[in-house]
């Protein structure tokens, strides 16, 4: 889901708040409109008693009225002397009594219910109707209607009230304005003033039942409710344009404080992302300063630049890195990796263009025995020299590996192959000119040179190049010149030493750890009258066939997968002992390179076998070489394995020099006077001689003595009285796989 | 002060409601009904017929007064009503009403009453009036048959009708009434009489029968008279001035001026006023 910026989600936090007040205000609005219906019906009900009590009282006022008026004497007058009646009722009613506003007119009548004046004016019946109280409609005014007997002796005090007409003097009428009366008799609390109408009634003589049924008008509203809805209708709008401004308010406070100053943040450290100069900063931070987003930029600011410094750091670092890993730190030329890389790089170019590619191999001829005649600091100065030489032979563009300890490459580009040839020349030139007798090397340093050329775009021809440089090197060892150019006819010549498919097979089974055959050849031991224990042969299962060690070591060796190789035995020999197939009590011999003796963790390459010592003899085979190189790396390893119950022997003793000065001091078990040694008891008796005294010293120093090559009686009699311990060979036992070797148990 | 006004209006609802059970209703020879008030007093002293003055009742504070002394000095009291042609009037007649009674039959109704106590069986009757009911009296008592029984005439503040009209707008308004009743014009018309003025209703024979009581003929009516009259004015009385009270004094009357009395002789000069009456009373052995 897609993130929304602040201002979205502010803006539906408003719009969800405003419509939710809204809802609210609707809702309280609502309820206080149907409280004042409630209360409107009230008020009408209300205003009904009203105009019912109202109607009583003016029925009740009229008939005070129409009281006072028998008690006034000129009304007594009237009915006694009506002479002058019309000028009373017309004059002086209206000057001399007291008539409420309301009172319209009177009239009085004899006794038989006859109007004293028949006028055609009078708004009074001739006659006093059978009804004394009732409304009429004279033209939409509504008058009130009251008579009223007068009795003979009207003054109550004087005489009693007779019933009957013989005690009537005469009548009198009223006529009351109803809606004037009201107006001045009525108080109303809910009828609205001047609302009260009444409508057409068409009857001659209107109750007041029939008169209040038809009475219309408004009701004066309820000032508290209609307070109410007033202020409770202002406030909330008042609350919602509050609402409405707090939220602007709120919107604009944040988008101020908030959003933008974190859009700013985010525009910095874009720009500074983007290298953007510090002048345009300014247009970058926002107006509005606030402190910590300031404090946040300038934290920023100085992370930025610790940043930049510490990229600025790592990139040097990384390109000296870089260096150190690409180049050769004896010599300053590419290594060997750099080497790989730029193999793979000028493969996929070669896919792609058309360019030719040139491969020089060089190596020093014989530079093993130079570094252990002279020892490893005159052997590095060799390598030096060596690559100053063939360096400065190359162009400038051209780039030199050294890809092995005595071995060197060099890949030109779109060079013709008569360039390329003088090239070497001149490197084997370089060479011979240097003095090497200065370093106290008395035998001539060479090189050999060996060139393969790769024209245009063949890929497979390319890849080919190194092996082709590599037989081309291996002959011009041979070679007066020293140099040597790849053709067909060396490559026919040297299909074993460098088959590609022996080499692959090699490298494969190395690399995958894999087809890795072992075979066992016994070691006889002359006391136990017995097979003490088995040395661990190697083969690489190649198909159907083995490739022996005689093709494996070169391959080995000049790959320097010494240590693979190593590694490899070793797993399938802890492969052998887990799967339980080595036989109770059988002994193994394995061997171990001069590159696996000083590694780090040799040690724990053995713990896996720790367990198996108690019924195990295990011997670790070293040669003297293996020793020489980092003496005391390998006897801190050496020690460590021979206190845990491993035992060490050195093989082919007498194959190197100086070996009578290593015994003293290497950690050993076992001394392997190696196939050589051994038939060099038939030599002459002088090599028979020294070899026999050899062996005492060994046997008398301590050391068990194992003689390899037993491959006749003859030999192994010789053997046998040297004095040796153990015998080893054809004689004793050939090399076999495990299975036969448990089949013979 | 609210303790007089408080016994003022005891007194008034006492003498109301006295005056509640001592009203007589009579049939007048009018053929309508009078209202009268009659205290029955000791019978060796006179009764005394008291008349109240123009427009008022028997309700008048003068005559209230005199009346109720007069009770409690042992006297029989009569006061009535005149109808004015008003059955069974009972309050006063406003000058805007329609007059409809002549002196004529005021007097009627006056020797209708004296009939009254006669029938009675008093034997000495006293008319005591006031204002224009001792007009009306003298005029009974002059130009009427008076009963034996009539004793003495006490008149006060007796005086004429046209007191307050000048004698030019008198004559004016007489002329009218009299063209008017040549006319036969029977209408009420607006005439000045008494305290009146512009405002007496009345047909025109009425306000004749009135206005023609003026000084000569009251003056008049007291020489005719035969029965002992005395007469009491107030001397700050406003209707009785200089000439009158000498024309009053040349009379057989005999004259009493209750100094600083008015007209109606409230005030502390109520006590003179009783004691004159009483006086002339005791005078005459009553």
């Amino acid at each position: 889901m897609l993130p929304y910026s602040i201002r979205t989600y502010l803006l539906t936090f408003i719009l969800i708040s405003l419509v939710l007040f809204g809802f609210l205000g609707f809702q309280t609005y609502q309820q206080i409109t149907m409280v004042n219906e409630v209360i409107d019906k009230d008020n009408h009900e209300l205003a009904l008693a009203e105009l019912k009590e109202s109607m009583r009282q003016l029925l009740s006022t009229g008939q005070d009225e129409l009281e006072q008026l028998l008690e006034w004497n000129e009304v007594q007058q009237q009915l006694d002397e009506s002479s002058f009646y019309v000028y009373w009722r017309d004059q002086r009613l209206k000057n001399a009594y007291q008539l409420a506003s309301y009172i319209d007119s009177i009239e009085l009548y004899d006794k038989n219910g006859d109007a004293l004046a028949k006028l055609p004016y009078s708004v009074f019946p001739f006659v006093v109707p059978e009804r004394k109280t009732y409304f009429k409609n004279n033209d939409g005014h509504y008058s009130l209607y009251l008579y009223s007997p007068i009795a003979v002796n009207h003054n109550k005090e004087l005489a009693q009230y007779y019933q009957g007409n013989k005690n009537i003097k005469g009548f009198i009428g009223l006529r009351i304005d109803y809606l004037k009366a009201l107006d001045q008799l009525a108080h109303f609390s809910h009828i609205k003033y001047g609302s009260i109408n009444l409508p057409e009634i068409t009857q001659e003589y209107i109750t007041p039942e029939v008169l209040l049924d038809n009475v219309q008008f408004e009701t004066i509203d309820n000032p508290y409710s209609n307070v109410l809805q007033t202020l409770v209708n202002h406030n909330l709008r008042h609350y919602f344009i509050l609402l409405v401004i707090l939220a602007a308010l709120i919107f604009w406070f944040v988008i101020q404080f908030i959003s933008r100053p974190l859009t700013s943040m985010e525009r910095y450290i874009n720009a500074l992302r983007a290298g953007v100069d510090d002048s345009d900063f300014d247009s970058i931070i926002p107006r509005v300063r606030i402190k910590e987003i300031e404090s946040l930029r300038r934290s920023l600011t100085t992370y930025q630049s610790e940043l930049d410094n510490v990229h600025t750091t790592l990139d040097k670092k990384n390109a000296k890195l870089w260096h150190l890993a690409h180049h050769d730190a004896l010599t300053g030329v590419f290594n060997r990796r750099a080497f790989e890389e730029d193999w793979q790089h000028l493969q996929e170019l070669v896919e792609d263009q058309n360019i030719s590619v040139s491969f020089l191999l060089y190596d020093c001829d014989h530079f093993k025995a130079i570094n252990d005649t002279y020892g490893h600091e005159t052997g590095d100065k060799v390598i030096q020299i060596i690559a100053e030489s063939i360096h400065s032979s190359l162009r400038a563009s051209d780039k030199l590996y050294r890809i092995g300890g005595d071995e060197f490459a060099a890949i030109i580009l779109n060079t013709g192959l008569r360039e390329i040839n003088q090239i070497a020349e001149r490197c084997n030139a370089k060479i011979e000119e240097y003095t090497f007798s200065r370093l106290g090397i008395k035998e001539p340093v060479k090189v050999s040179i060996g060139l393969a050329h790769n024209e245009g775009n063949d890929v497979i021809n390319f890849s080919e190049l190194h092996r082709q440089a590599d037989l081309a090197m291996y002959h011009a060892k041979s070679s007066p010149q020293h140099l040597v150019q790849f053709s067909e006819e060396i490559d026919q010549n040297n299909s074993c030493l460098v088959s590609s498919r022996i080499v692959n097979a090699v490298l494969d089974s190395i690399k995958h750890n894999q087809n890795i055959k072992l075979h066992f050849q016994a070691v006889f031991n002359c006391t136990r009258k017995q097979v003490e224990y088995y040395e661990v042969l190697m083969r690489i299962q190649n198909d159907s066939n083995l490739i022996y060690p005689k093709d494996i070591f070169p391959i080995i060796e000049r790959h320097s997968l010494e240590k693979e190789l190593d590694f490899a035995v070793i797993q399938a020999l802890r492969s052998c002992f887990e799967q339980q197939s080595i036989p109770e009590n059988c002994g193994i011999s394995l061997n171990l390179s001069a590159a696996t003796l000083v590694r780090p963790n040799l040690y724990e390459l053995f713990i896996p076998f720790l367990p198996y010592l108690s019924k195990h003899k295990f011997v670790l085979e070293i040669t003297e070489t293996a020793l020489i190189t980092h003496i005391q790396y390998a006897n801190d390893n050496l020690e460590k394995l021979r206190s845990d119950g491993f035992v060490i022997a050195l093989d082919d003793f007498g194959s190197g020099y100086s070996s009578i000065r290593y015994l003293a001091n290497m950690p050993i078990d076992i001394v392997k006077f190696d196939i050589t040694m051994i038939h060099d008891l038939n030599k002459n008796k002088r090599t028979r001689t020294i070899i026999q005294d050899t062996a005492k010293l060994v046997l008398d120093a301590g050391f068990q003595l194992v003689a390899e090559g037993i491959e006749t009686e003859e030999i192994r009699e010789m053997v046998s009285e040297m004095g040796a311990t153990h015998l080893q060979g054809y004689l004793i036992g050939r090399p076999m796989e495990l299975s036969l070797i448990t089949e013979k148990k | 002060m609210p303790q007089r006004i408080f016994i003022c209006v005891v007194l008034l609802l006492c003498v109301s409601i006295a005056q509640a059970k001592n009203d007589v209703v009579y049939k007048l020879s009018a053929g309508i009904e009078g209202v009268a008030r009659y205290m029955p007093g000791e019978k060796t002293k006179p009764a005394i017929f008291i008349l109240h003055g123009f427009l008022t009742t028997n309700n008048f504070n003068t005559i209230l007064s005199l009346g109720q002394m007069l009770h409690e000095n042992g006297y029989t009291v009569l006061a009535p009503t005149l109808t004015l042609g008003i059955n069974r009037r009972d309050s006063g007649l406003a000058c805007k009403a329609i007059h409809t009674n002549t002196v004529e039959d005021d007097v009627n109704e006056i020797a209708d009453w004296v009939n009254w106590l006669v029938k009675k069986g008093h034997k000495d009757i006293v008319l005591l009036g006031h204002s224009q009911g001792s007009l009306k009296q003298l005029v009974y008592a002059a130009e009427r048959k008076n009963p034996k029984e009539v004793k003495l005439i006490i008149s006060t503040s007796l005086s004429y009708i046209d007191a307050f009209i000048e004698e030019s707008e008198k004559q004016q308004l007489i002329t009218s009434a009299r063209q008017a009743i040549k006319d036969k014009n029977n209408q009420p018309e607006t005439y000045s009489v008494a305290y009146c003025k512009n405002d007496f209703i009345a047909p025109a024979n009425v306000y004749l029968s009135l206005v023609r009581w003026d000084k000569e003929l009251v003056i008049s009516a007291i020489d005719k008279v035969n029965t002992p009259l005395y007469v009491i004015m107030g001397g700050k009385d406003r209707y009785f001035d200089k000439p009158w009270q000498t024309q009053m004094q040349n009379t057989k009357a005999k004259v009493s001026i209750i100094d600083n009395a008015s007209h109606f002789f409230d005030g502390n000069e109520e006590f003179d006023y009783h004691d004159k009456i009483l006086s002339i009373l005791d005078d005459n052995l009553f």
